[in-house]
């Protein structure tokens, strides 16, 4: 009796070990040193808020929002980026992009960010969160008056959630902000006008990597 | 490790600080506090003021021709007529002019704004040019000779200047008008077309404006102003000349910095004058005063000129009864109002 016990015990425990080998999740793949990732990124961006710290009360709000105190209207980002990992968890590149927004008077500002872009990933797998910080300047132009532009500092932040639906490829849904300083020395005659602006992409990506 | 930090350190710091530097935005105004004055544009371009009569504003609008808007509903409406060349208006009528090609003369109407009926004048005239605002209209009345007329009813009144050798018809002069019994015709001279000749109206026989400063003679004028006693004209590249008393002789006093090259040049600058000042606005929409009486010019501070720093202007009309009052129609965002009392301004 404890033979067969023993034996129908063993043809039970055997399908399952067999089925519990085939249950083992799929390996996760980890980034180390070398890796690289290639994103491509297009979206909305909302101008956000424009900040002007010298400005004083009655020459205007020092604090201006979106939508109706910025006269800006909705525009656009698209950027091409690379990176490759320093580690498991932390890549570093650059980004080029391009970002447009129209004012009220329907004239055209435009800015061209290239920065050195640092992602950290605390968490990965098949959905990753990539977290980004940026440095580097921007060309800026307007269409408005006699044309003015300037190059200036940049400073970026991200956060995103991508779904690797291939081992290889992802997408990313992502949002952060652009900062733009426009700055006037003290002896300016507009130093007054000196301006902290932000932009908010609301960026959809798509992702290549390899090893 | 620590050592090539240090190296690292010094590069990276050198770079941000030229990133820095070349952050700092020297040419302009700033093109966020631009962004942040934008107004919407209106649809109907460009707006040469011509009269505001009973809250009402009549204009001739690039896109949309003949208007009359109100203020109080903001509604835009369309003067029927086509092909508008020249216009102006004699307190009751819109006088109009359609386009003609010399010499043929143009086809004039005379539109009555309490009974919106058209009337067709009996008359042609070969218009040159028209000053919207001050009833006066510039003609070709024969080969090389031209004269100045306000209209009268349906037809042209007396004769308020006449030209008969001092212009060409290959280069016909141009009509600056201050008011509507004060202005100047200047254009190319006769007898030498290379050079301006420029004659001030007053109420009599043209006047030969003249300086001893041959440059006076380089450019057509394209503004006038007198406070009565002294007159101040500006030329096409926005020097300022000036007299010490009524036709004595012009003298430069600086120029306006900015202003815009124009094609033709010799066209009316919009001027508006306030306060014994002529207030223009220049190619960088900086506004400037100019004295009548002294020809000084000064960039003008006042809070209305931050809020043209993002809108061009094409016309002014100082209003008939406040005369604090004075409109602007810009070149692409409708009508403003000026308040010189306090020196704000606002769209309409």
């Amino acid at each position: 009796m404890k033979k067969v016990l023993i034996v129908l015990l063993l043809c039970a425990a055997i399908p399952m070990m067999l089925f519990a080998e085939d249950e083992t999740p799929a390996k996760v793949r980890e980034y180390e040193m070398g890796n690289q990732m290639f994103t491509f990124r297009a979206g909305p961006v909302i101008p956000a808020f424009f900040f002007r710290p010298f400005l004083s009360s009655s020459d205007g709000e020092k604090f201006l929002v979106f939508p109706d105190a910025m006269h800006m209207k909705v525009g656009g980002y698209g950027s091409i980026r690379y990176q490759g990992f320093l580690n498991s968890t932390m890549a570093l590149g650059g980004e080029l992009g391009y970002l447009f927004a129209y004012d009220r008077g329907d004239e055209l500002f435009t800015s061209v960010p290239f920065q050195a872009k640092l992602t950290y990933i605390p968490l990965q797998g098949t959905i990753e969160i990539p977290l980004s910080v940026g440095l580097g300047f921007a060309y800026n132009s307007y269409s408005g008056g006699e044309a003015p532009s300037f190059l200036s500092l940049l400073a970026t932040v991200e956060a995103g959630v991508s779904w690797y639906f291939r081992d290889d490829w992802g997408i990313t849904l992502g949002t952060g902000l652009q900062l733009i300083p426009e700055i006037y020395g003290n002896n300016h005659p507009y130093s007054d006008h000196t301006t902290l602006a932000a932009f908010m992409p609301i960026t959809l990506s798509v992702t290549y990597r390899n090893n | 490790m620590k050592r090539k930090f240090k190296h690292m350190a010094i590069p990276v710091l050198l770079v941000l600080a030229t990133l820095f530097i070349v952050g700092c935005n020297t040419e302009n105004e700033g093109i966020f506090m631009r962004i942040s004055e934008s107004v919407v544009k209106v649809d109907v371009g460009s707006i040469n003021l011509i009269a505001k009569v009973s809250g009402n504003i009549y204009s001739y609008a690039s896109k949309a021709g003949l208007q009359v808007y109100d203020p109080a509903t903001k509604n835009w409406e369309s003067i029927p007529s086509a092909g508008v060349r020249h216009y102006t208006f004699d307190g009751t009528n819109i006088v109009y002019a359609t386009e003609a090609t010399f010499p043929n003369n143009n086809t004039l109407y005379t539109y009555d704004i309490d009974t919106k009926v058209h009337t067709t004048w009996a008359a042609g005239h070969a218009v040159k040019a028209m000053s919207p605002k001050f009833n006066l209209m510039l003609l070709s009345v024969a080969a090389d000779s031209f004269s100045v007329y306000s209209a009268a009813g349906t037809a042209i009144g007396a004769s308020k200047a006449d030209f008969a050798s001092e212009f060409v018809d290959d280069f016909p002069p141009n009509l600056v008008a201050f008011d509507g019994s004060s202005f100047l015709v200047s254009g190319n001279s006769a007898s030498d077309t290379t050079k301006y000749s420029h004659y001030y109206v007053s109420g009599g026989l043209p006047d030969a404006m003249t300086s001893s400063d041959a440059t006076f003679y380089d450019n057509p004028l394209v503004a006038i102003g007198t406070d009565t006693t002294a007159i101040v004209a500006i030329d096409a590249t926005g020097k300022v000349w000036k007299t010490a008393g009524l036709l004595s002789e012009f003298t430069s006093t600086t120029s306006i910095t900015g202003f815009p090259d124009r094609n033709p040049k010799n066209l009316p600058y919009p001027v508006f004058y306030h306060g014994s000042s002529l207030y223009l606005q220049n190619g960088d929409n900086d506004f400037y005063a100019v004295n009548v009486t002294n020809g000084a010019v000064s960039e003008v501070t006042s809070n209305f000129a931050g809020t043209f720093s993002n809108i061009k202007i094409k016309s002014y009309l100082v209003d008939p009864i406040d005369t604090d009052l004075v409109y602007a129609g810009t070149m692409e965002n409708g009508i403003f109002t000026i308040n010189m009392g306090d020196g704000t301004a606002s769209g309409i």
